[in-house]
């Protein structure tokens, strides 16, 4: 459905997790029905458990990763579902927004 | 003569090496085994001579009672040189491959009875040497090949194996015993009359001559495990390599040694001909096409064998005797190389990747022509000097399997693309005519030498047509199935008939089926229909995959063996403390700690002091040291004191060793035995990696489909009827199917996250492999892809087939129940009755209970915590004692500076090379701080070269420079030979049909060679230096620079620049290891480091980076030189690589720093010799030893991993037990280079350090066992035995000799010298190392500044000084003062 501006609303979900998670949350989001996703690598911040480094000289892999997709609303559950199993006992954190894109035919499989 | 030279060689090395093992050491054994069949040699040499002479074709040996008779001929001359050829090499090679094991002595004395007993069927002689001979060797047999493996498939196919062995025996008897009894003594010992005397008698109704030749093919065909007897050589995989190799080699042969001795008898009866080519034919099919299915490297050998031995059989069937004995010598002696030399399988994959390669290439079709018309060649003039009158049947197969044995090598080596096409087809046309006309020119000599000894009878010629005929036309039938593509269909059921005839696949055995009792609920009712429930929601899919990622981290990624990379086991515990992952882990079968018993030994020769101890109780076990003390009446007992004493000597719990898991206790199966289900998806995995010739699938079908199709097709006719549609309706969709799997089962979706752990656990190898392949692999690696989902999924839907069937049989008759099995409780009361008696506590029961209760807070695994513990304390104050001293770091100008990489094993180095007062040396990691890939000379694809952490950055391209082309050209020349040679021989041995002529004309070639290797310990090479350039490619000035600072500045070099700066990498040459990368370069991703130091010192030799470095501050002086450098870790050579690029006026001072890496490498030598045990005193050809199983000793010993100035440790003998990184705190204020060391190196170094440990503490279960035992798998990994789950870990020999721990298993203590402020400031901001250290993964001691005490961290992040040295040794048990360093630990 288009909405006022000629955006499609859909919804984004955006991962934060240790890089050394990444290729299981890059299968799940595929394996889910996600066209596609970002993966930013070496995550600066400070939260819940305190200060977080960016980017390591040598290590890719320790470092906090961003993984963000923009998927369906009706695919976020089933997504959600598995990325709560995998954060059980990880560090991370998953955010679900609202977002509009102006290719919806990007996001769709 | 003959007598005495016939008793030697028959009995004279079984004899001697007994007596021997009667007084002498195990080592004396083995030495007196090599040497009296070294004799049996020299004597079966000087028998060919004295039967090569004149007439005398076969000269009397012990005669005068026909029972006992001993004659010797030109083939049983031949024979018994063979075999005694055959049992020195591999008695030699077990001598020093067998280290300091149990069996040794054991081995060496079977062996010699093998080859004794062998020999004397050989040779012809009377009833009682022939019977004793079979029996004796049967029986030194089934001594060599038990007890090496415990699983269900080993103890299967040992008991295979003997009762083959009973019906060959019995058989072999009987013949003995008819012959005999009709004809007499002399109608074994090959009388013509009393052969007639035979045909003229009956016995027991049977005409004698039938029941007597019946009786011996029986025999034979039982012994050379022609089909219907094929399954029991598996069981020859379940035994050392060397036991592999001589049973190979020599044993199996029976059929022909008997053949060639009852041709009379037997070849003129036509109805045990065709029975005898029948089963030959179909043998030889058998053999081929299961050989050609193997993925791992021994059963490709041993299922070669049985089509070898067929193909023997069918040459003396078809009357071609002289052909058969070249085969049975030939075959011998390739085989044994063949099986001795199979831990090079992994090398030679790399070498095959890496060969050098020309752009043009030859097309199939016309490769095709070529080689026809070479084979045709070579033939052609083969036959033109060869036999001069060979009958139909024997031309057919001598003509038909030579030619394809030239064409398939012809056409390997068209395919290899080392060389251009015309010189591959010159060269192609030279070997393959060569190969035909040696080939057939040997065909003639033994003809013409042998014939005299030979029987001169033959079958009748057109049944010996029909199956010399048969035979080449089943093997062209199977070439055709297995190239071309349009009948794959044929392919696929072929494939699967072959598996159920060889018992390849043990699927769905009866013996260790699962009962599916403990289920949380109940399953289907036995006899209902299965009701499929309906495909499951998106959102039940993803938790059900989320549930499998988590699940698939119970298992450390695993690399394959063509890039070790150590990690740690038990990686997918690091949230967890140390203890809490010990206690998962042991759940799951694996142990984290030392035995009671090993600690306490330790403690008493003085691994530990008390005050050690002391230390350990109280941090391990806080909690109880603070319960009230025991009362005793008139005083108190703390409960420290308590603690200790039962530590010390209460007695070990009477439990298993490890608790059951949960298979072992679902299924009833005792410890150790590998579950069947297990085998099956393990060998569908490595089908599906490896993809052997014939695989079980087309290229390209993922996992998944593959064992859905597998898993139907060998249920079917298997498993009852709801089991098999279960498997039926599974969809392509791994995750509806494990679900379906999962419901089966009866687990709750509560349990599924436990019984998916459980499932990952059962095949931990493959699902560390999967792990690696699906989330560490490179985007374009070459091996199939494979997910732990899909892999789960197949172990799943098996357990849910077995529950199902289980279910069904238990419904007919008796329910099957496990077993109930207890863990056992720990024996509180004996610990506590053991503490009372030894601190003399009053025996009433108010103190035993009050003692039972304090000890139920220290259990098991807590006593051997507090051991492990103690043993860390005390190494940690030995070596912080060593450094707690204070030191200036040098002012003035080295001759060089040499930057080494961390590794442990240059610490030596680097302390010998110090030691003559004019180096500098500096530890950095060894890929010299730039991610890169590398493509050397010849290369068409190009390597990471990097620590995994990190995806490389860049590529470093070696070049040739015109000038030196040639010089280049001709090491790539020798390069090219090589792999074209490797990849033709690898074309034969794949190539039905192919291997028979081969092997012949191989033989002769890698016997002696074998010997040669064996026997004469070849010296180590220099590692040879090629005149090229390294530098790196697509990057431009800016980047450059930028990468050159980062490495100067992280690895702490920013002035005094020496002259010459050489970068030092290390790399390790090793024969015959398929673990030969563990001991490559770990920051290099498991290769040796050569190239990234020759790109790095280029890089910062470029002008216009040195000009970038001048303007950000970092000025490198103009006559400092950069020079790359390689350190052979076997040998301890260095080597300047970068040598013929040096400028002019520093050549003679790098010859000078050349001579003092001499220097030092020869102390670093002899300090090595010291510690390496074994039977070679030549320490530094080691690698070049294809029998030694510890080249050297790698990381072993490793502990420490310093961070300081070289200042800190230099003129330290660290022992090689700390990897050492330079760092100087003061070029570092924000701690960036810091945190690059901790969050890199260090973590590395702790992979390298848990992988140690952990195959130390349990090298069964997280270490790779045995490496006699290992078959390699490609370049993937190795398995113990003939099948299984691919092995983790290091090898035994890595970290043990015999059974006896020679790595010290500690967690990794890093000494960092800087502030501890910014260390823990560090530490917060990374969880991966909050992870490790507040888990007690790893330790930490730190100080700032030289002049200040050596502070340790506690888990929970406050600092204390500890008292180190002997004083801290006999101290009280006191805690230090705290330091005034407690930091909030974030």
């Amino acid at each position: 459905m288009t909405t006022w501006n000629g955006f499609t609303p859909m919804a984004r979900i955006e991962v934060v997790i240790d890089g050394e998670h990444v290729p299981a949350v890059r299968d799940h989001l595929l394996a889910s029905g996600a066209t596609g996703f970002t993966a930013i690598n070496g995550v600066a911040g400070f939260g819940h458990h305190g200060e977080h480094a960016g980017r390591l000289m040598f290590n890719d892999r320790n470092s906090l990763s961003m993984v963000i997709s923009v998927v369906t609303p009706d695919r976020v559950q089933a997504i959600v579902a598995g990325i709560r199993e995998l954060l059980d006992h990880h560090h991370g954190v998953v955010f679900v927004s609202e977002t509009h894109v102006s290719r919806p035919d990007y996001f769709t499989a | 003569m003959t007598v005495l030279l016939l008793a030697w060689v028959a009995a004279g090395p079984a004899l001697v090496t007994a007596v021997t093992a009667r007084r002498g050491s195990a080592e004396r054994v083995a030495r007196t085994a090599v040497v009296t069949l070294l004799t049996g040699v020299a004597a079966g040499a000087v028998l060919i001579g004295l039967t090569a002479s004149g007439d005398a074709a076969r000269r009397r040996g012990i005669g005068g009672w026909e029972w006992l008779a001993l004659d010797v001929d030109r083939v049983g001359a031949l024979l018994v040189t063979t075999f005694a050829l055959l049992g020195t090499v591999v008695a030699s090679f077990s001598r020093r491959a067998f280290d300091a094991g149990p069996r040794v002595a054991d081995v060496h004395r079977s062996l010699c009875l093998l080859v004794g007993g062998a020999s004397l069927i050989a040779l012809p002689g009377g009833p009682v040497m022939l019977v004793v001979g079979w029996l004796a060797s049967g029986w030194a047999l089934d001594r060599l090949v038990r007890g090496w493996v415990d699983s269900t498939s080993a103890h299967r196919a040992i008991r295979r194996l003997r009762a083959t062995a009973r019906v060959g025996d019995v058989a072999l008897v009987a013949a003995v015993a008819v012959a005999v009894g009709v004809a007499g003594p002399t109608a074994i010992t090959g009388s013509a009359s009393a052969l007639g005397e035979l045909r003229s008698s009956s016995f027991g109704g049977v005409r004698a001559d039938i029941a007597f030749a019946t009786l011996i093919v029986l025999a034979g065909l039982a012994r050379s495990a022609v089909v219907p007897f094929h399954r029991w050589l598996t069981a020859t995989l379940f035994a050392p390599t060397p036991v592999s190799a001589i049973v190979h080699a020599g044993f199996v042969g029976g059929a022909g040694l008997l053949l060639l001795r009852f041709g009379p008898a037997t070849l003129p009866l036509d109805g045990l001909v065709v029975v005898l080519g029948a089963l030959a034919v179909a043998t030889i099919v058998v053999g081929t096409a299961a050989s050609l299915g193997r993925p791992d490297a021994k059963g490709a050998l041993a299922w070669s064998t049985v089509a070898q031995m067929a193909f023997m059989v069918l040459q003396c069937t078809i009357g071609a005797f002289s052909s058969a004995v070249v085969h049975i010598v030939g075959h011998g002696l390739y085989k044994a190389t063949q099986f001795l030399g199979v831990g090079d399988t992994v090398a030679a994959g790399l070498r095959k990747r890496r060969r050098p390669l020309t752009d043009a290439r030859i097309a199939p079709a016309a490769r095709a022509v070529v080689a026809g018309v070479v084979a045709t060649a070579g033939v052609a003039l083969g036959l033109a000097v060869g036999p001069s009158s060979l009958a139909t049947a024997e031309l057919i197969t001598v003509v038909g399997f030579a030619w394809l044995t030239i064409a398939a090598a012809a056409n390997g080596a068209l395919a290899s693309g080392t060389f251009a096409p015309g010189r591959a087809i010159a060269a192609a046309a030279l070997g393959g005519v060569g190969t035909g006309v040696t080939y057939f020119l040997g065909l003639r000599v033994a003809k013409h030498h042998l014939g005299p000894s030979l029987p001169a009878v033959g079958p009748d010629a057109t049944l010996a047509t029909t199956f010399a005929v048969l035979a080449l036309a089943s093997s062209v039938a199977v070439a055709a199935i297995v190239a071309v593509p349009a009948l794959q269909p044929v392919r696929s059921w072929a494939r699967h008939r072959i598996d159920r005839i060889t018992e390849i696949r043990p699927v769905f055995d009866r013996a260790p089926m699962p009962v599916a009792i403990a289920r949380s609920e109940p399953a289907h009712p036995a006899g209902a229909a299965l009701r499929v429930d309906p495909p499951i929601g998106d959102a039940q899919r993803a938790e059900l995959r989320g549930q499998v990622a988590r699940a698939a981290e119970t298992v450390a990624p695993q690399w394959p063996l063509s890039s070790f990379v150590a990690v740690n086991p038990l990686a997918g515990f690091e949230h967890l403390t140390f203890d809490e992952a010990a206690t998962r882990s042991w759940r799951l079968g694996g142990r984290s700690y030392r035995s009671l018993e090993e600690f306490r030994a330790e403690h008493a020769a003085g691994a530990t002091t008390d005050a050690d101890l002391a230390w350990a109780v109280y941090d391990v076990a806080f909690v109880a040291c603070a319960e009230p003390p025991i009362s005793t009446g008139p005083g108190t007992v703390p409960p420290e004191i308590v603690i200790t004493a039962d530590v010390l000597h209460g007695p070990t719990s009477t439990a298993p060793a490890r608790p059951r898991t949960e298979l072992e206790r679902r299924c009833g199966v005792g410890t150790g035995e590998r579950l069947a289900l297990d085998e099956t998806v393990a060998a569908w995995v490595l089908d599906h990696m490896a993809r052997p010739t014939w695989a079980l699938e087309p290229h390209g079908t993922t996992f998944w489909s593959l064992a859905r199709r597998q898993a139907a097709l060998h249920a079917r006719g298997r498993l009852s009827p709801r089991a098999v549609a279960f498997l039926d309706e599974l969809g392509d969709e791994p995750l509806d199917a494990l679900d379906a799997a999962l419901r089966v089962c009866g687990v709750r979706p509560t349990d599924r996250s436990d019984e998916l752990r459980g499932l990952f656990a059962s095949v931990r190898g493959c699902t560390g492999l999967a792990r690696w392949r699906s989330e560490w692999a490179a985007a374009d690696e070459a091996l199939p892809a494979l997910s732990p989902l899909e892999l789960v999924t197949a172990r799943a839907v098996l357990e849910a087939a077995a529950v199902l069937d289980a279910e069904d049989r238990s419904a007919g008759g008796a329910a099957q129940t496990a077993a109930p099995t207890s863990d056992g409780a720990h024996c509180l009361h004996a610990r506590a009755d053991a503490v009372i008696e030894r601190l003399a506590i009053p025996r009433d029961e108010a103190s035993r209970a009050a003692v039972a209760d304090l000890l139920t807070l220290v259990p098991e695994q807590m006593r051997c915590a507090i051991w492990q513990r103690a043993q860390e304390y005390a190494f940690d104050r030995t070596l912080l004692a060593k450094l707690d001293r204070v030191t200036e770091s040098p002012s003035e100008r080295p001759s060089s500076h040499v930057v080494f990489c961390i590794d442990v094993r240059s610490e030596g180095m680097r302390r010998h090379l110090e030691a003559q007062q004019a180096d500098e040396t500096i530890g950095f990691a060894g890929f010299f701080g730039i991610p890169m890939r590398i493509r050397e000379v010849g290369w068409t694809h190009d390597e990471p070269r990097c620590p995994v952490l990190v995806a490389p950055h860049t590529l470093a391209v070696e070049r040739t420079g015109e000038a030196d082309a040639r010089a280049v050209e001709r090491v790539l020349g020798r390069s090219r030979r090589r792999t074209t040679a490797a990849i033709a021989h690898g074309a034969c041995k794949h190539a039905p049909g192919a291997p028979f002529a081969m092997a012949e004309a191989a033989g002769w070639v890698t016997g002696p060679v074998a010997a040669w290797r064996t026997l004469a310990s070849p010296r180590a090479r220099a590692i040879e230096t090629v005149p090229t350039s390294v530098e790196f490619v697509g990057a431009d000035t800016d980047q450059r620079v930028f990468w050159a600072e980062a490495v100067l500045r992280t690895m702490g070099l920013t002035e005094r620049f020496a002259r010459i700066v050489v970068l030092c990498g290390h790399t390790s040459h090793t024969l015959n290891n398929a673990h030969a990368t563990a001991l490559d370069c770990g920051a290099c991703g498991g290769a040796g480091g050569a190239t990234n130091a020759r790109a790095v010192a280029a890089l910062l030799n470029d002008h216009a980076v040195r000009d970038g470095l001048r303007e950000r501050g970092l000025a490198i002086p103009a006559d400092t030189w950069f020079c790359g450098a390689v350190h052979e870790t076997t040998t301890d050579d260095v080597t300047v690589l970068d040598g013929h690029l040096a400028p002019a006026g520093h050549r003679a001072e790098l010859a000078e720093l050349e001579q003092r890496f001499r220097v030092a490498a020869e102390r670093q030598l002899a300090a090595r010799a010291a510690n390496l045990p074994g039977v070679s005193a030549r320490v530094r050809d080691r690698g070049r030893d294809w029998a030694q199983p510890r080249p050297e000793w790698g990381l072993a010993a490793n502990a420490a991993f310093v961070i300081a100035p070289r200042s800190t440790t230099a003129g330290l003998d660290l022992g090689g037990r700390a990897f050492l990184h330079s760092y100087d705190a003061a070029n570092d204020p924000d701690g960036a280079t810091l945190e690059a060391i901790m969050t890199a190196p260090l973590v590395v170094g702790h992979w390298i350090s848990s992988q140690y440990y952990f195959s130390t503490v349990d090298p069964d279960h997280h270490g790779a066992g045995d490496k006699l035992l290992h078959n390699p798998v490609g370049t993937i990994g190795v398995v113990s035995g003939a099948s299984g789950d691919l092995r983790v870990g290091l090898p035994l020999q890595s970290t043990h000799v015999g059974r006896t721990a020679h790595h010290q298993p500690l967690r990794l203590l890093a000494v960092i010298e800087a502030d501890l402020m910014t260390i823990e400031a560090i530490i917060a901001r990374n969880p991966v190392l909050q992870r490790l250290v507040s888990g007690s993964w790893i330790r930490i001691a730190a100080r700032a500044h030289p002049h200040e005490p050596w502070a340790t961290r506690t888990p929970s992040g406050t600092w204390s000084t500890m008292p180190v040295g002997r004083d801290a040794a006999d101290g009280s048990i006191m805690r230090s003062d705290d330091a005034g360093a407690n930091l909030e630990h974030a």
